[in-house]
């Protein structure tokens, strides 16, 4: 195999990897944030249930 | 006023003599550490001294800006200063001034007799502060930047470090190249040129920023009712 | 046609969506035909063999990472300098992607640099300058991400943006000087090959693939910050009201 095989290979896949990993990352970001969401609206609703 | 502003500032420095000392003792220590950590070669500890000496000058500036402008925020009189009908710019210039007066120039009273450690020859030693004269005042004009954009932040001291260091990398690139010219003989006069070109153009801008940045950040204190 | 509506945050949010597979479906089509062009028509190199190849993804990432910093300053310069909201938000979603293509740029120039020059890094002016502006990108993502306040952290950003990319110039002009003093190995890093017309066209699609990647992913992370702000403001709004 080429010499170089193992260099050219090597930057491809870290491209892969910095790519994907900052869009795994973003939609992590969404996730959290959406689950954040429904869980402070489970908060309001628990808090003006016990309020009566 | 930039009179009373520098004025009070070297008092309160005064009053605070140990945090000064402090800094200057950082600098001496960590320039001879790296003898020790390297070895006593007098060839290899004159090629290394240059950038030693300012890398070190770039850290213990570090440490000093955080102070510059919390205390003040603290007691209250930061406010008071961005009230007054006086230019900020006046104001954070004169705060430089003294920061300056305050941590940098006992670096540079200090530096030959690191030099020496070093081995470095008397016109090197020369060459040094006058280098060390015309870049530290940009290193406290740039860092004022960082102090005013960091003010109450948790972990300012270690974030200016972050935001401020590479844009003091043209100094040390100038600042250690002079000095290195003196050692190997090579252009010093271009080197100190270009220092003091830093040096202009952040006497006229840095201030500036500084200035914004103090009121992005008061604001907050100044409008938050939280 | 009234452009102005969109600059609400609110407005801006749908729009992005419905812009969003525009800009990633062509990316995915130019990244696959940029990739083929660029490993089966382009030629073998006469100097560099087959490594020249990652020059494909290392120089198109090098290219965004600066104009992103470039457009990231000028987006946080116009927020602050009109109070503009979703100006600010958009310098904020510019920074990640950029310091990811520059921190790629560096990755991929190591991996160029070991078989062509057989060594992993060297102190050149373009790879030294290249490490500074992440160092810059990290300095601005760290400071937005310390300061709570929205407002300020756009602000604050927007200074240290602006000064940085006033600085960049300056940063760069000087490691070239201090490179040109310590000439010691008078090597020229990253010496493009001779171009011939497929290496240009993959090269110049891979580009076009990365500006495209940039605008979906930046414009999908802008409504996210605006969901996220959104957010913030209303439970904020919650809490002082009860």
């Amino acid at each position: 195999m080429d010499r170089y095989a193992f260099y050219v290979w090597g930057s491809y896949i870290s491209a892969l990897i910095l790519i994907g990993g900052e869009i795994a990352l973003l939609i992590k970001r969404k996730n959290d944030l959406k689950r954040q969401a429904s869980l402070h609206a489970v908060e309001q609703r628990r808090g003006s249930e016990s309020n009566i | 006023m930039f009179r009373s502003v520098v004025a009070r500032d070297l008092m309160l420095a005064w009053r605070r003599r140990s945090d000064v000392f402090a800094t200057l003792f950082f600098f001496v220590i960590v320039v001879s550490l790296f003898p020790l950590g390297i070895g006593p070669e007098t060839q290899l500890l004159r090629s290394i001294a240059p950038g030693v000496v300012w890398v070190a000058a770039l850290l213990a500036s570090m440490l000093s800006l955080g102070r510059m402008f919390a205390n003040d925020e603290q007691d209250g009189t930061l406010e008071q200063l961005l009230l007054t009908p006086q230019p900020l710019y006046l104001v954070v210039l004169g705060k430089t001034l003294a920061q300056w007066l305050v941590s940098e120039v006992p670096l540079i009273l200090v530096a030959p007799l690191l030099g020496m450690q070093f081995n470095l020859p008397s016109e090197t030693l020369i060459v040094l502060v006058v280098t060390l004269l015309i870049g530290t005042p940009v290193l406290s004009l740039v860092g004022s930047i960082g102090a005013g954009l960091t003010l109450g932040l948790r972990g300012a001291n270690v974030l200016i470090a972050l935001l401020i260091l590479p844009l003091y990398i043209p100094v040390l690139i100038f600042g250690a190249g002079a000095v290195d010219a003196s050692i190997s003989g090579g252009e010093i006069a271009a080197n100190i040129y270009l220092l003091a070109a830093l040096l202009v153009v952040s006497l006229v801008f840095a201030p500036w920023a500084t200035a914004a940045a103090l009121r992005i950040s008061m604001e907050y204190f100044l409008t938050s009712d939280i | 046609m009234n452009w102005y509506k969109y600059s609400s945050p609110a407005a801006f949010y749908p729009l992005a969506g419905k812009l969003i597979p525009w800009f990633a479906i062509p990316a995915i089509v130019l990244f696959t035909v940029g990739l083929y062009v660029g490993f089966f028509v382009a030629p073998t190199d006469f100097q560099q063999g087959e490594a020249y190849r990652i020059m494909f993804i290392h120089v198109p990432a090098a290219w965004m990472g600066m104009l992103l910093y470039v457009l990231m300053a000028f987006y946080a310069g116009i927020g602050w300098a009109f109070n503009a909201r979703l100006a600010s938000m958009m310098a904020s979603a510019l920074a990640i992607t950029g310091a990811m293509f520059t921190l790629l740029s560096l990755v991929t120039g190591a991996l160029w640099g070991k078989p062509t020059w057989g060594t992993y890094w060297a102190w050149d002016a373009r790879m030294t300058s290249t490490l500074i502006l992440l160092f810059l990108y990290i300095g601005f993502i760290s400071l937005q991400a310390t300061i709570e306040d929205p407002r300020r952290a756009d602000r604050a950003g927007a200074v240290l943006a602006v000064v940085g990319v006033i600085n960049v110039p300056i940063i760069y002009f000087s490691v070239q000087w201090w490179n040109t003093l310590h000439q010691g190995a008078t090597i020229r890093m990253m010496g493009k090959p001779t171009i011939a017309a497929p290496m240009l066209a993959a090269l110049l699609i891979m580009l076009a693939a990365c500006w495209l990647y940039s605008i979906a992913v930046v414009l999908y992370r802008l409504r996210v910050i605006i969901r996220e702000r959104e957010q913030r403001a209303s439970w904020l709004a919650q809490g002082t009201a009860s």
